[in-house]
Order: C-alpha cells, then sequence, then structure tokens
C-alpha cells in the first residue's frame, strides 16, 4: 500500500516525528508532499500596523499575557508562530532528532519530497498521482478539499487531540479538560466536514501528570503521532475497521479565548 | 472620479480635518485596533462607555439620552426609544458601582419618557423634534424602561403609563399576532419579539392575561418566520433587505427574554422560545468563529456580503450568547462572546480628548461602514456595557467555581 504524507514542509518538528513512529511501525513513506512557505509582501497598512503595535507594546507597561486572538489581519499570530512551533518544548522521538528538516530525512532514506504552492491546488492532486496514492496521512495541515481527498484510493487518515465524535474542531485538548470529558487522540478518516470521518482507532490519555495546558498539549502531540502510525499499521493488517460517526453526536469547537484557558490552567493545576 | 469628489465631500462633511476625528478615520483606515493582550479590564471600558452616556444625557435640553455624536453635527437630539431601555442599564451600573448618581439620571430619563406619551397610550418613534408618530417598537423599548423604573422605585405612575402603552399594543396588535399599523415603513418586523418580551413583563407585574395571551400570539408569528436554518424572515428594516445583526439580535433577545419569564412562571412553550433564540445564535457563532469576524448583515444563507461590522449589533449578540451559556452551559457560546466582546473593546477609543468620541462605540466599525454611518449611537454603548457586565458576572462565577472545586480537591488530598 502506497502511504504519502500531506504537510506543511517548514512545520519540520511534527512532520518528522510523523516519520519516526511510522518507521517504528515499519510503514515505508512513499512519498511527501509539502506547502512550501511563501513570505508575502507586507503591505503599507500591514507596514503601519506593525509601527503601531510595536509602539503600543512599549508605551503599556504590562507583558502580554498570550496570543492575541484578533490581531489585525492576524499578522500577529504568525509572527508569534515564526518564533518557534509553540511555546511548549517539543517531545522527542529519538529517530527525528537527527534530522533537522524533512528535506533532510527525505534525502537521508530516500524518500520522494514533492513542494507544492497550495495543498488544495493541482499541484498538489497531480503530485498524489504520481506518487499512486493509497493511503494519505495529514500531518498538520488547513482544510483539505474534497477534490484531494479523491485522489488517495482508500482515503486519507488525520489524527485528532480529543476523543471524536464528542469534540471537534480547534483546541480540542483544552476543550475536553474544560468540559469533563475524557482526553484521548482519535485517528479518523478524513470527509468533507470537519472531523466528521469514520473513526479507525481512539486511545485515551492518562493527563494526571499534566500540570498547565503546554504540558497537556506536548503529551498528546507526541500520543498522537504514536497512534496515528499504529492506527495505519493496524487498518493495513486489517484488524481495525473505521466506524461512521453520527455529526448530531459532537460539537465544534474554535480557539478557545484566553480567559477560558486560564480556566483549563487552574483545573489542570488543580489536579 | 466621481466616487472620488463624492469620498472628499463625504471626509468634509464628517469634518475629519478635525484632530479627533481624523484620528479615528486613520485608525480605521489602517485597522489599529488594540489587541487582545493591550486591552484593558472591563470595568475601564465599562466606566468610559458609561461616561459616555452620561455626556450624551447632559448633551440635551430636555432629560432625554442623545441619540448618537455624528461627526459632522454633533450631539443630535434625545431618542426615546434607546432611552426608554438605557433606563434599566443606568439603574444596574448604579448597583454595580454603588453611586446613586446613575440612578438619579434613570430617573430623570424615566420622567421625561412620562412626558412623551401619547393621548392613545403609544411613544413616538424617532428623535424628539420630528411630528411625534406612535411607533409600536418604540413603544415597547420604552415600556422596558418604565417597568424598571417601577420595579426600582415602586411608583405607580411608571406602571400606569406601562399599562396604557400595553393597551395600546394589545389593541392594534393583528388577528395573526404581528403588529403592521404603526410600525416602521408599515411592514411588519420579526425583532418586534422584543415587544412581546415587555408585555410578558406588564403580565408578571399586574397578572393581567391579555398581556400574556398578546406576547404568546406574537411569539408565535414570529417562530413562524424562522427557517430551518435559523434566520428569520420579515426581520430587516424594509422589504427584500437582508437583517442587520442588530435587528437579529433584537429578535433572539426578545424570545430569549420571553422564554426566560414564561419559565420563570413555569409555563408551557417556553422551550420552544428558547430553541429558536439557539437556533439563530449558534448558526451566527459558527460564522463569527470561522470568518473570525462578525459581519453587519446576513442573508438566508447566513451569508454575508458587508466588509464592516455593526458594533450594536455585536454587543447585542454577545449578550445573547452570555444569556444562552446561563441557560444551557455551552461553552462554546461564552468562548464566543468574550472574543467578540474584545473586538467591541478594541474599537472603543478610551485615549480621545472629544467627549462625543471618548468612550463612545460606533455604529460601524469601520466608521464609514453603512450602518448609521460616522456617528456614535447611545444604544451601540448602552448595550456594550450590558454585555461587559454580564461578561464579569459569568467569569466572575465560573472563578468561583473553580476555587471551590480546588477546595473540594484539596480537602480530597
Amino acid at each position: 500500500m502506497n502511504l504519502v504524507l500531506l504537510c506543511k514542509r517548514h512545520n519540520h518538528r511534527k512532520v518528522l516525528e510523523i516519520l519516526a513512529a511510522l518507521r517504528a511501525q515499519n510503514l515505508p513513506v512513499r512519498g511527501i508532499v509539502a506547502l512550501e512557505r511563501r513570505e508575502a509582501r507586507p503591505s503599507c497598512s500591514a507596514i503601519v500596523r506593525k509601527i503601531y503595535y510595536r509602539r503600543q507594546v512599549r508605551n503599556t507597561p504590562q507583558k502580554p499575557a498570550g496570543l492575541p486572538l484578533f490581531a489585525a489581519n492576524g499578522k500577529l499570530h504568525l509572527e508569534s508562530a515564526r518564533n518557534g512551533e509553540s511555546p511548549v518544548a517539543q517531545p522527542s522521538l529519538q529517530s527525528c532528532d537527527t534530522y533537522k528538516s524533512v528535506v533532510e530525512y527525505a534525502r537521508a532514506h530516500r524518500i520522494s519530497l514533492i513542494a507544492v504552492a497550495d495543498l488544495n491546488g493541482a499541484e498538489c492532486v497531480a503530485a498524489l498521482q504520481k506518487f499512486q496514492t493509497d493511503l494519505l496521512l495529514l500531518g498538520g495541515t488547513p482544510i483539505i478539499r474534497a477534490h484531494v481527498l479523491a485522489v488517495p484510493k482508500v482515503g486519507t487518515l488525520n489524527v485528532h487531540m480529543a476523543w471524536l465524535p464528542g469534540i471537534r474542531g480547534m483546541n480540542v485538548a483544552e476543550w475536553s479538560v474544560y468540559c469533563n470529558a475524557p482526553v484521548a487522540v482519535t485517528v479518523h478518516f478524513v470527509d468533507a466536514g470537519v472531523d466528521t470521518g469514520a473513526v479507525l482507532y481512539r486511545e485515551r490519555v492518562d493527563i494526571s501528570d499534566c500540570r498547565s495546558i503546554a504540558a497537556l498539549r506536548q503529551k498528546l502531540s507526541t500520543q498522537q503521532h504514536v497512534t496515528l502510525a499504529r492506527a495505519a499499521r493496524l487498518f493495513i493488517d486489517k484488524k481495525i475497521e473505521p466506524q461512521a460517526q453520527s455529526k448530531a453526536s459532537g460539537k465544534q469547537y474554535y480557539i478557545m479565548h484566553e480567559r477560558l484557558r486560564q480556566v483549563v490552567e487552574r483545573k489542570l493545576q488543580g489536579g | 472620479m466621481r466616487a472620488l469628489l463624492k469620498l472628499a465631500r463625504d471626509l468634509f462633511n464628517a469634518k475629519f480635518y478635525r484632530p479627533s476625528h481624523l484620528r479615528i478615520g486613520l485608525r480605521d483606515y489602517f485597522n489599529l485596533r488594540e489587541p487582545q493582550h493591550l486591552l484593558q479590564p472591563n470595568a475601564v471600558h465599562v466606566a468610559a462607555a458609561m461616561a459616555w452616556l452620561c455626556a450624551a444625557h447632559d448633551a440635551t435640553r430636555d432629560s432625554g439620552v442623545s441619540a448618537r455624536y455624528r461627526l459632522d453635527r454633533g450631539w443630535a437630539p434625545s431618542y426615546p426609544e434607546t432611552s426608554g431601555y438605557i433606563i434599566p442599564t443606568f439603574f444596574n451600573y448604579a448597583r454595580k458601582v454603588d453611586a446613586v448618581i446613575y440612578h438619579e439620571r434613570a430617573l430623570r430619563i424615566a420622567d421625561w419618557l412620562l412626558s412623551l406619551q401619547l393621548e392613545n397610550g403609544a411613544f413616538p418613534g424617532h428623535d424628539v423634534g420630528t411630528a411625534p408618530q406612535p411607533i409600536v417598537f418604540n413603544t415597547g423599548q420604552v415600556m422596558l424602561g418604565l417597568l424598571s423604573a417601577f420595579r426600582e422605585t415602586g411608583h405607580h405612575k411608571y406602571l400606569r403609563a406601562a399599562l396604557r402603552a400595553g393597551d395600546w399594543l394589545v389593541k392594534i396588535q393583528e388577528p395573526n399576532g404581528s403588529w403592521l399599523k404603526h410600525t416602521y415603513l408599515n411592514r411588519v418586523h420579526t425583532y418586534h419579539t422584543r415587544v412581546a418580551w415587555p408585555l410578558l413583563e406588564l403580565w408578571e407585574a399586574t397578572g393581567n392575561e391579555q398581556y400574556l395571551d398578546a406576547a404568546r400570539k406574537h411569539l408565535d408569528w414570529a417562530l413562524g418566520n424562522q427557517l430551518p436554518n435559523g434566520w428569520f424572515r420579515d426581520n430587516g428594516f424594509s422589504d427584500n433587505e437582508n437583517p442587520y445583526l442588530h435587528t437579529i439580535a433584537y429578535t433572539t433577545r426578545g424570545f430569549l427574554a420571553s422564554a426566560e419569564i414564561l419559565r420563570r412562571r413555569a409555563l408551557a412553550g417556553h422551550e420552544r422560545y428558547f430553541a429558536a433564540a439557539i437556533l439563530a445564535s449558534e448558526a451566527l457563532m459558527h460564522r463569527f468563529e470561522i470568518r473570525r469576524f462578525p459581519f453587519a448583515k446576513y442573508n438566508r444563507e447566513w451569508q454575508s456580503s458587508e466588509r464592516f461590522s455593526c458594533l450594536t449589533g455585536d454587543v447585542q449578540l454577545a449578550k445573547t450568547w452570555l444569556n444562552i451559556y446561563q441557560v444551557n452551559g455551552d461553552g462554546r457560546f461564552l468562548n464566543a462572546a468574550l472574543k467578540i466582546n474584545d473586538f467591541v473593546k478594541s474599537t472603543q477609543d478610551l485615549r480621545s480628548r472629544n467627549p462625543g468620541i471618548r468612550g463612545g462605540i460606533k455604529g460601524s466599525h469601520p466608521i464609514w461602514g453603512r450602518y448609521i454611518r460616522y456617528s456614535y449611537p447611545n444604544w451601540a454603548a448602552k448595550f456594550f456595557v450590558d454585555a461587559l457586565m454580564l461578561e464579569d458576572e459569568i467569569m466572575s462565577q465560573l472563578d468561583h467555581e473553580m476555587e471551590n472545586e480546588s477546595c473540594t480537591a484539596l480537602q480530597a488530598a
């Protein structure tokens, strides 16, 4: 079965971890299709905003409490993300630590890597067709459209940081804690909806040792790559079957507001 | 060329050559809103908005609240409708900060409104100064203020005026439950659910069932205007106009407040009204979260072709979401309300030297958006204060629950 990984090229850490987990399960990857990050030229308005915000930050004594949700046009979000993948210390999977980038890993393991400008574009479809993709694995991508999902013969797998179908959407690890729901990772097939595809495999995660959101996300992040690889192995060996989920049995969540994140932090601190 | 000339004329008319106006124009043009982590605590924003409301109150010759601060003409005359529903905001703030001055202001507005009541019991639409025309919606909103003044003081003059207004509303109601005569542009409006609400309050205060029947008749009619996706027909100001978030939020608030009264009195049917409000509000929540911007108008598919925000509608919606959270505990509504409140906070100018701008909330963001263009309406500041005060109440309750949980965990350990 031809396994292909679809990812953002600059998201090295996450992709390397997935590749290492797949290797540990003895699952060879046929190819990697990666989004090439291109820096947009800042507009005049963006430059004015940058200067204004710098001035505001300088004139305000308090320290930033977290990522701004409403950073005008999202620029501040990007900048914060650019400084590092996340503020969390990243997990280590031994075999991925030796490589600095996905390109390096691909070269060392003779995996074809195709960089595309748009993961939903014709270029991406052509790359997936070239690899004769049977099973596509998503490694932290934006929403993938139906015409791309239609290419793999078997389907597309994604791993989700919560128990499906209960908690769909974004910041789901935090929402699981907020809602007192079981904390888990779920591997599911991807369909046109958001986290509504058939569930393949779920694993509960013990978070009793997590005392902060950072620790929680770190633990789940490590776990999810291992679970994705495990689920892929079990599915290829025909040991597990996907189960359709009912749309009505879950809710879609979105980015959690800083004040609710503080509630979650306190919940985690309280054990 | 013609468009450029029009723009130049608009900018000149709105006096953008004045430093305080130019500052707003530049801020909006470059979208220079305060980033979330630099926003002040709610209390600071609420205090600024209340100071603005007081300035609007003091700006008129009568005891009403000026309808809006217009960049071109300054403070407008008093507006009875919104002065009416500003009364409970003044009462609530007086209690919150324990300052009798706001209580006194509320009563001054209520007494002024009594002097405006028409022979037939209705209250006039539009700003004062125009020929008084009885209008259904405005009458309902004034009733909300009078009934809150009655609850606060126990003075029967407010109740008597509300009764006369209620009788008029019952008298002119259509057999199907809608109001058609004496309405804005002489058409039915689904947002009259916000008229059913004061009728239910009147029923609560008097026990007279004719108000209950009229309110339920209207709410049932309005339910019939809801599409399966939650959107309401006949909810705009005029025919074939997509509704502003402002009127959508009026409708949902009317349903929610009415349902709450019926639930409190253990009357059947309140679930349907709750469900109607939640259906529309949830659809809006998804739109807002996905687009990360609250657009001003929505068509029957919940899509928007507008590129500006109706700030009044935003904070009204925030309040509705917070009310829904109080009913069903769904954290997604609280989350969305926190974000949309932050968005509106980020548009409030706390530093302007112009008292018509400082602390006020614009009609549209950017200020040249089509809803109450180049103006700071009083109802935007009122709903902003309401939404932030409710947010604070809910968050402190949540903090309290967390503390209790921690204590229980510690004791168990």
